[in-house]
């Protein structure tokens, strides 16, 4: 038989509602985790502090987790202003119109601005090649830059200062990017060396910052615009990083002293399965 | 009438309550004032017959509603709830930086069952405190805590996963706090749950569209939507135990519906409309106008003070955001502060002699 209710008595589903809430987001919040870290592994690298950075907090501070920044290069955006292109970009027209974009408008036409200024960044899953062929071709593209740019500038002052200089660079570099995760896996099978993680892909037309010659039409290009930078270091792979020298890094160590070993699951998220702390 | 309640009162009550409070009091001070007097003088015994009810009747209202039966009890009850607001916002910062101070040192087990555990606790405690209270100044703060561990929760347990950032949290986080603003009677609490489930509800749109779920904000015409619907959800659903969450709803309904349309008026490429920028910053800055006319008109109509004073707010800046765009670059900057100057006054004018005829229009109805 029903309890009838007392005057002004709420009924109870209203909390068990609550409580149910609590419970059942924690529940999916771990089957997640659990399911990206039990299936297949999807990818494992093993990064230096180069792509995975340690920001340094001092024991006084508010926040006493452990937090790596992962650090990526993307070939379509960073180029120095030079008169020969960028060899190496490939999130181009044809790419991004494969990746949802409205890329029908020709970029020289007069309304191309308005137009690809309401494109918004899509989000995708993009590939990265850890220290490969893309990464060498990268360092040499660059290393032919600076020389021709140290030959067309007169003027010391205006070169640009960083021109050349990839030895502390992140060698994770963007390499491609597919809607499905599978496609992509599929077109960059090696599981040691790429990795694949869901990105924010932007777009922007392109008016060439350097002095091409002859000059060009404006172009469409894209830019890998966000992926998950923040790793979690859970314990006892933490305790390692309080060490005030660990984020020491000079000319003889740009890897600098700390290796690690991160696993990408079904998910394609990542987890901590290894720390190798080195000492000078 | 009111009904006799238990310790548990409903919000409904409470608000009959306070609103029969305040009338018996003011018929306390109108019947004691000498106009009033000179034209209806209680005898002797009937003087002190109505003050002996009154007294009785405010102090069994106290008793049993906790309600305010003076002016000075009413300025106090702000002051608590100010106090309760501000004191469940500390707690909330507390709780986040006592976690984020100590969480490195513990295993991820450890991590993940504290932050699961405490809203659950918060929870029973807001429980709690509303089993004795009647009033909800306890039970407010507790359950805005509670809300503000939830979302702690799950952004720890999303970190500890390395979760990719998803729209998906504000569900639970919206549903949560409109689950504990109903049970509790909280205002401030279904506010935010509302705008938690309109951010979801924006945020899931634009992912499906494939696009980064937290620009969800890029398309102001979603918010649009959402602000028309949940401004129409009271005249779907009845509030008979909480007769004052409506104007939330409201108020709620009609800030993200003008906000939208005013970032729209401002920059109109984050439209779908197929026309140019400058034509889709018109076309809204019109539409706002005509709209915000519209909210004063229905605010008036059906007597919604909150809907008055945000179609009010929002005409003034349709208005002069117009205005800018027109004058701001060829009008000596004086001229322009003046001209504004002027329209402010002739604004009050006009609002003056809507008042006035609103006041006759009460006359021609009185019998």
């Amino acid at each position: 038989m029903k309890r009838l209710l007392a005057e002004g008595e709420v009924p109870r589903t209203s909390l068990i509602a609550a409580v149910a809430i609590i419970l059942l987001a924690n529940l999916f919040a771990i089957l997640h985790g659990v399911r990206n870290r039990l299936g297949p592994v999807d990818a494992e690298v093993t990064l230096t502090r180069r792509e995975l950075w340690h920001l340094h907090r001092p024991a006084s501070d508010d926040d006493s987790g452990v937090t790596l920044r992962l650090n990526w290069t993307d070939p379509n955006s960073f180029f120095p202003p030079v008169s020969t292109d960028n060899p190496l970009i490939w999130l181009d027209r044809s790419k991004l119109t494969a990746l949802g974009f409205d890329c029908r408008m020709d970029p020289s036409s007069k309304d191309a601005g308005s137009f690809y200024q309401r494109q918004q960044p899509r989000q995708v899953y993009a590939a990265f090649e850890f220290n490969g062929r893309t990464w060498r071709a990268w360092v040499a593209s660059n290393a032919r830059a600076a020389a021709e740019q140290k030959s067309e500038q007169k003027d010391p002052a205006r070169v640009f200062p960083y021109m050349g200089n990839t030895k502390d660079q992140s060698r994770l570099i963007a390499i491609d990017a597919d809607l499905n995760p599978d496609t992509l896996r599929a077109r960059h099978p090696d599981r040691q060396s790429v990795i694949i993680v869901p990105a924010v892909v932007a777009m922007s037309l392109d008016y060439y910052s350097g002095n091409p010659n002859p000059p060009r039409p404006p172009r469409i290009l894209g830019r890998i615009q966000q992926i998950q930078t923040s790793i979690h270091v859970p314990r006892p792979y933490s305790d390692g990083f309080r060490n005030p020298h660990i984020d020491e890094q000079g000319p003889d160590n740009p890897d600098g002293t700390y290796r690690v070993k991160l696993r990408y699951g079904a998910s394609h998220e990542p987890w901590v399965a290894g720390v190798e702390f080195i000492s000078k | 009438m009111i009904p006799s309640g238990s310790n548990r009162t409903s919000e409904e009550d409470r608000v009959a309550a306070q609103q029969a409070a305040d009338r018996i009091r003011a018929l306390r001070q109108e019947l004691a004032s000498d106009e009033v007097q000179s034209v209806l003088a209680l005898t002797p015994d009937q003087q002190i017959r109505f003050d002996e009810w009154s007294r009785a009747r405010l102090a069994a209202l106290a008793q049993q509603f906790d309600v305010d039966t003076s002016t000075s009890q009413k300025r106090v009850s702000w002051a608590m709830r100010i106090a309760s607001t501000l004191g469940a916002l500390a707690l909330c910062a507390a709780v986040v930086l006592f976690f984020n101070r100590y969480w490195g040192y513990l295993d991820t087990p450890v991590q993940l069952a504290i932050v699961a555990l405490t809203p659950l606790v918060l929870l029973a405690g807001a429980e709690f405190t509303s089993r004795r209270e009647r009033t909800r100044y306890f039970t407010g703060l507790l359950s805005l805590v509670a809300l503000a561990s939830f979302i702690l929760n799950l952004v720890v347990a999303g970190s500890v996963f390395n979760v990719t950032s998803t729209e998906r949290a504000l569900l639970p986080w919206g549903a949560f706090a409109a689950v504990l603003a109903y049970r509790y009677g909280l205002r401030l609490l279904l506010a935010a749950g509302l705008l938690l489930l309109i951010g979801y509800a924006a945020a899931t749109a634009t992912a499906t569209m494939g696009y980064e779920w937290f620009r969800f904000y890029d398309r102001p015409e979603h918010l649009l939507l959402l602000g028309v619907i949940v401004f129409a959800l009271p005249f779907m659903r009845r509030h008979l135990r909480n007769p004052d969450f409506p104007p939330v709803y409201r108020l709620v309904g009609a800030l993200t519906f003008f906000i939208a349309i005013l970032s729209l008026a401002e920059w109109g490429a984050t439209s779908y409309l197929p026309w140019t920028s400058e034509n889709i910053e018109r076309f809204y800055e019109v539409f706002g106008l005509c709209l915000a006319s519209g909210a004063i008109w229905l605010g008036i109509v059906r007597n919604w003070n909150g809907i008055v004073n945000t179609g009010s707010a929002f005409f003034l800046i349709f208005l002069f955001t117009r205005l800018y765009h027109w004058w701001w670059d060829w009008m000596p900057r004086y001229l322009f502060f003046a001209v504004i100057g002027t329209l402010g006054i002739l604004l009050v004018l006009a609002f003056k002699h809507l008042r006035g005829q609103m006041s006759g229009d009460e006359k021609a109805v009185t019998p």
